[in-house]
């Protein structure tokens, strides 16, 4: 062992939500150690990996893993880093290096409902969240200030103050949807979005390179690289390539240090008063387990065994048409509206409530692989690549799965580089996501239809894609036998180890998580910095 | 001012002394004696082999273009060579195949299939290089091209390849068949 | 009643009148803020998020930091006790109220040919169109000799001109008029004209071209390959009123600044005037200059060359190309020729026909590398990001130079160690070290002088 590292907080994860917290309480005057697992990463070089790549549709392939701090790899060859369980996949992926998942995000940062926050009381599903969303209401706007959040004026989530900046503006295909689906009674909504529509926090506006995933060339949109450099910037001290596998506490069960590995695998310990875990929804609860002791033989914050437990994502369906006019998808930003019409309602007690994402990607590869995997060559191959990039639509949902004990995070048996279990993913779904799906899917119809669609192509029954929206693993609430953290971030059972992370969402509503763990983590900062 | 950027505080690269990284070395200066690996790195740093004939008349089948840059084509040749097994015999014979039957792009496919020729896959993995820029598939696909790929050119009055930049904040805006994106991206220098 | 009517009258003539002082009054201050924006004096006597005019700009010279002071009509920390005859004295004269001598950070060798109705003006505007500020910016300590306010008396005596502006009879009313703005009040020399040894402008080279600490103001003599000579005067006045013109150059740096504090705001006519008189100097040709600098280059793409291979361990070994697909091409595309310029606003410029690129000093294209482009409200959308935190110098040298070669001059070049000293600020001045070391000298000789002489007299 070497070094005697100390911090007021240390904070476990340098993604956009542990970066924003850290970031909080440095400016406050609090010392702030963050460990980050993985390596540092420079945009420049990313781009470059994204131009270089021979699969331009998987957004992974830019972030290659490091041998210490492994994250899953599906393409070209299953890594077989997060474990498979089943009965159904969970195929999330996410990033460990410095900035977190978000450098390859779509910056969808969404209010949740206040419906969401009650889905027992309201339709008897679920369960209730221990706080309103009045209480998170004032953290929501500072961490739109912080990210840059523009979007529609009237997304059903109530606001004190206007967004930071106008709606990022449309692309033709948007405003023809629009256009077209308004006679159906679709209200089609632009995204709310940490994307600038104008120079904000010194990063230029928008210019539509149409790659927000996997990477930002310009940094137009906020990504959580930007909040570890805020942090930095401001105090912090930020080591990375330590991957942190254990986190020790004293007799009294407070945390009293982490125990970390640099990539030659000397071990470090790092005291702190306060300790922030912000690993994500899946590696944050293999943290816990992994740090099982004689007292604790469950592993931490896990006295009542849900550590891990109610995992669950947003899963997707989709369509896919050719519009009857020429929308040249491709332009602008590649995510950029919704239909909000079917987030909220009394339907939630039967099936699941979703949003519903309207694409404006480039369609150009996909059309083109299709077409020479059917033996298209020639003069008529580059009149279809053109015909159809420029009609090509897709429809896809965010769907709300509802948490389920038994859909979990727990330790392998199978082991990483380092000699530290992988996590294993234990995943089903349920008669009411098939029945939301459907409805989804009666929705896609109707709308290809007011879209003049022919070539409709459904995603296969029962076969659904995971957004890695990584929650429910380490729920909040107010009773600890089904809690992991309170009302506030912070565990039941150590009185100075929080958790900031999507995993703390007690239900995953019908939007994208980050801007809802952030805002729960800046909350559960100024929690810190009062009882200081 | 900024001060000259020096590597971020945390712990450097694992010591290259480790036997894994050195394997890694090792593996691929080996490996670059030998033109038809997998690896392709070393292929790129002298200016590419002139692409054959063949090579040639088979692209101008398959992306019915009279004229195709001899530079793209010569690139595309040794990514093929490298990732493709067996690409040379393979691009001979539907060669051969093409010519004795004085096929057409648009019967190309079908009558390959029918023929059940072993190369019967060889069309599209040159339509692939061609179109899609990447040589291979799998573990060992390449990119060759991304930019000149001929998917963007074919597209490039109304879309950029992504990550470039569209235009200024709100361009995308206009209706495209109102607007051109200036002169569609060329390859570069003289045709094949 | 005739009394009462009477004093009606006179009540009613001298409300009427005092009405006239008055709109006579606003109209003088509403021309003093005019003429203060041509003269840009927000941009040196505001800090950065301070208030307007109260000071406090901290700017760097060779000689050490000058900070601006509080020119608001504060009578306790400012200007509010100033007379017009000592406004006066300090905008030409160089002398401040209390008789102390100014630097000519502030450019009063320029300001010099201001009129005496401007300086009504401005001394209105400044007195009664400024917002009082009671705090006083932190004071100047410039090393020795320097502090010695002294030594300016013998600078100016060398080099300021305290002459009025007097027209020229054989040149138009509009020439005058931008004579009278260039030379005076917009004082481009002060950038633009290079400086002898004690830091005075070199009046044979005037607007001949110039580095300001670490960026270049370029040759805007009428020189048809080194200047703008071939710069219509439609061009000259959009890139005084928007800092960009297509196929030309764009604003960035003190420039920018200039053109959002200063020329943006100047009306139609006056930019015309002070083109047609920019067109009019005197040649300023560099041997060294084989085209104007907006002529070089064309389209031209690399990036097929780097397309698949993967970057080296060591980011410093990154080739030119590499580089540029990584940070530059996104907004500046493959062929350089960037995207949309001219449809609303400058768009993403281009990097040939750039004279970012094209002049031989390179300062200019090392600086917006490490510092982008920043403009303000005026250019919502203009903002080119700074790499210098991204990019070593190495890494600015390479890429600097395969820009060059590929998109602008070949002739030129960038040096990392030029980059290293343009993020410290600039070439340190000689100056004083030659201040010091003549003092030195002539205290020697002084010492020498008076031996000899006890000397002398010990013998008779």
């Amino acid at each position: 062992m070497s070094d005697h590292l100390s911090a007021d907080i240390v904070v476990i994860g340098s993604g956009i939500v542990g970066s924003l917290a850290a970031h909080r309480l440095v400016s406050q005057g609090a010392s702030v150690l963050i460990l980050e697992a993985g390596p540092r990463v420079d945009r420049g070089h990313i781009v470059a990996k994204f131009r270089n790549s021979p699969r331009k549709n998987d957004f992974m392939s830019p972030y290659p893993p490091s041998a210490w701090a492994p994250h899953p790899v599906y393409q070209p060859v299953d890594n077989d880093y997060l474990v498979q369980a089943g009965p159904y996949p969970y195929k999330a992926e996410y990033i460990r290096m410095v900035g977190g998942t978000t450098w390859h995000w779509a910056a969808q940062a969404w209010r949740i409902l206040p419906n969401d926050l009650r889905l027992k009381t309201l339709y008897g599903v679920g369960r209730d969240w221990p706080i309103s969303y009045d209480d998170l209401e004032p953290f929501y706007y500072e961490a739109e200030v912080k990210m840059g959040v523009s979007g529609a004026p009237n997304t059903g989530s109530p606001r004190t103050r206007p967004f930071p900046m106008q709606p990022v503006a449309e692309s033709f295909l948007e405003q023809r949807f629009r256009e077209r689906l308004a006679p159906g009674g679709y209200e089609v909504v632009t995204n709310t979005t940490a994307r600038n529509s104008r120079n904000y926090d010194g990063r230029p506006a928008c210019c539509g390179n149409n790659n927000c995933m996997p990477i930002c060339p310009i940094d137009a949109q906020y990504h959580g690289g930007l909040a570890a450099d805020a942090a930095e910037q401001a105090g912090a001290k930020l080591i990375a390539n330590a991957v942190v596998y254990r986190i020790e506490h004293d007799d009294r069960g407070r945390i009293a240090a982490v125990h970390y590995y640099d990539p030659d695998k000397v071990s470090h310990r790092v005291t702190g008063k306060t300790f922030i875990l912000a690993a994500n929804g899946i590696e944050s609860p293999k943290l816990l387990l992994l740090s099982a002791s004689h007292r604790y033989r469950k592993g931490l914050a896990n006295s009542t065994d849900m550590v891990g437990r109610h995992l669950m994502d947003h899963p997707s369906n989709s369509l896919t048409f050719d519009a009857e006019e020429e929308l040249w998808p491709g332009r602008g930003p590649m995510s950029p509206s919704s239909i909000n019409a079917l987030r909220d309602g009394a339907f939630r007690s039967e099936h699941a409530a979703f949003r519903i994402d309207i694409s404006n990607s480039s369609q150009v590869l996909s059309v083109t692989q299709a077409l020479i995997a059917n033996g298209v060559y020639g003069a008529e191959l580059e009149k279809r690549i053109r015909y159809h990039a420029a009609r090509q639509c897709s429809l896809k949902n965010v769907l709300e799965i509802l948490p389920d004990p038994d859909n979990r995070v727990v330790l392998s048996e199978r082991k990483d580089a380092f000699g530290i279990p992988k996590p294993e993913v234990h995943y089903a779904m349920n008669d009411y996501v098939h029945r939301g799906m459907a409805a989804a899917r009666d929705e896609y119809t109707r709308i290809a239809q007011l879209m003049g669609g022919t070539n409709l192509r459904y995603s296969p029954d029962g076969v659904y894609g995971n957004n890695q929206h990584i929650t429910g693993t380490m729920s909040m609430g107010n009773d600890p036998k089904d809690s992991v953290v309170d009302a506030f971030g912070r565990t039941h059972d150590h009185e100075n180890l929080y958790i900031a992370s999507t995993g703390v969402m007690p239900t995953a509503a019908t939007v994208n998580s980050t801007l809802t763990a952030v805002a729960l983590a800046l909350r559960s900062a100024d929690h810190i910095h009062a009882n200081a | 001012m900024t001060p000259s950027p020096t590597p971020g505080t945390g712990h450097a690269a694992p010591d290259p002394t480790r036997r894994l990284v050195l394997a890694g070395i090792l593996a691929s200066y080996v490996s670059s004696f030998i033109p038809w690996s997998s690896s392709h790195a070393q292929a790129r740093a002298t200016a590419p082999v002139t692409a054959p004939d063949s090579f040639l008349n088979v692209s101008r089948l398959i992306t019915g273009r009279a004229t195709l840059d001899a530079m793209q084509a010569a690139r595309l040749y040794a990514g093929l060579v490298a990732a493709v097994p067996l690409f040379s015999a393979q691009l001979t014979a539907l060669a051969a195949f093409a010519a004795s039957n004085a096929s057409t792009a648009d019967q190309l496919q079908a009558s390959l299939d029918a023929a059940r020729a072993p190369f019967a896959k060889l069309p599209g993995v040159i339509a692939t290089a061609w179109y899609v820029g990447v040589a291979g598939s799998g573990a060992a696909a390449h990119c060759v091209t991304y930019e000149t790929s001929l998917m963007n050119v074919v597209v490039a009055d109304h879309l950029k390849p992504p990550s470039y930049a569209y235009g200024p904040y709100g361009s995308w805006s206009s209706n495209p068949l109102g607007t051109t994106l200036t002169a569609p991206l060329k390859a570069t220098l003289k045709a094949a | 009643m005739k009394f009462r009517r009477r004093l009606g009258a006179v009540l009613i003539a001298s409300f009427g009148f005092a009405m006239t002082v008055h709109a006579a009054e606003d109209a003088l201050i509403k021309r003093g803020e005019y003429l203060a924006k041509a003269g840009d004096c927000i941009a040196c006597h505001s800090a950065p998020q301070g208030k307007p005019f109260a000071g406090g700009l901290s700017l760097a010279t060779p000689l050490g930091n000058i900070v601006s002071t509080n020119i608001t009509p504060s009578k306790t920390n400012g200007i509010g006790n100033y007379t017009l005859e000592q406004f006066a004295a300090a905008l030409r004269g160089g002398v401040r109220a209390d008789g102390q001598l100014l630097y000519p950070a502030m450019p009063y060798t320029s300001y010099a040919l201001v009129s005496d109705d401007d300086v009504k003006a401005l001394y209105a505007y400044f007195m009664q169109g400024v917002a009082p500020v009671n705090v006083s910016p932190p004071q100047t300590a410039l090393p020795f000799p320097f502090n010695v306010r002294v030594s300016m008396a013998a600078w100016n005596l060398l080099f300021l001109d305290s002459r009025p502006f007097t027209p020229d009879p054989s040149q138009s009313v509009e020439w005058n008029r931008g004579a009278y703005l260039v030379k005076g009040l917009a004082h481009c020399s002060t950038c633009h004209t290079p400086r002898n040894a004690l830091m005075a402008e070199e009046t044979s080279a005037s607007l001949g071209g110039s580095v300001v600490g670490t960026w270049y103001a370029p040759n805007i003599s009428s020189d048809p390959t080194s200047g703008i000579g071939p710069w219509s005067e439609a061009d000259i006045v959009a890139y005084l009123r928007t800092g960009h013109v297509v196929g030309r150059a764009q604003a960035a740096g003190p420039m920018a600044e200039a053109v959002d504090n200063s020329f943006r705001h100047l009306d139609d006519r006056d930019l015309r005037a002070m083109a047609v008189y920019l067109q009019s100097t005197p040649a300023v040709h560099h041997a060294a200059d084989r085209r104007p600098p907006y002529a070089w280059g064309g389209r031209k793409a690399s990036v097929d060359e780097v397309r698949g291979e993967p970057l080296p361990e060591d980011a410093n070994r990154m080739s030119g190309p590499q580089l540029y697909d990584a940070y530059c091409a996104s907004c500046h595309q493959v062929h350089g020729e960037g995207a949309g310029q001219g449809i609303d606003g400058p768009g993403l410029p281009s990097l040939f026909h750039n004279t970012a690129l094209g002049h031989t000093n390179t300062n200019n294209l090392v600086m917006v590398m490490l510092e982008g482009v920043h403009r303000q409200a005026s250019a919502p959308d203009v903002l080119m990001p700074a790499f210098g935190r991204l990019l070593s110098d190495q890494q600015i040298a390479t890429l600097g130079n395969y820009l060059l070669k590929e998109y602008g001059n070949p002739n030129a070049s960038v040096t990392a160690e030029q980059v290293k000293i343009l993020r410290a600020g600039g070439e340190a001045s000689p100056l004083i070290t030659i201040a010091r070391a003549s003092l030195i000298v002539a205290g020697l000789l002084l010492l020498a002088v008076l031996l000899l002489l006890m000397r002398r007299r010990k013998r008779s």
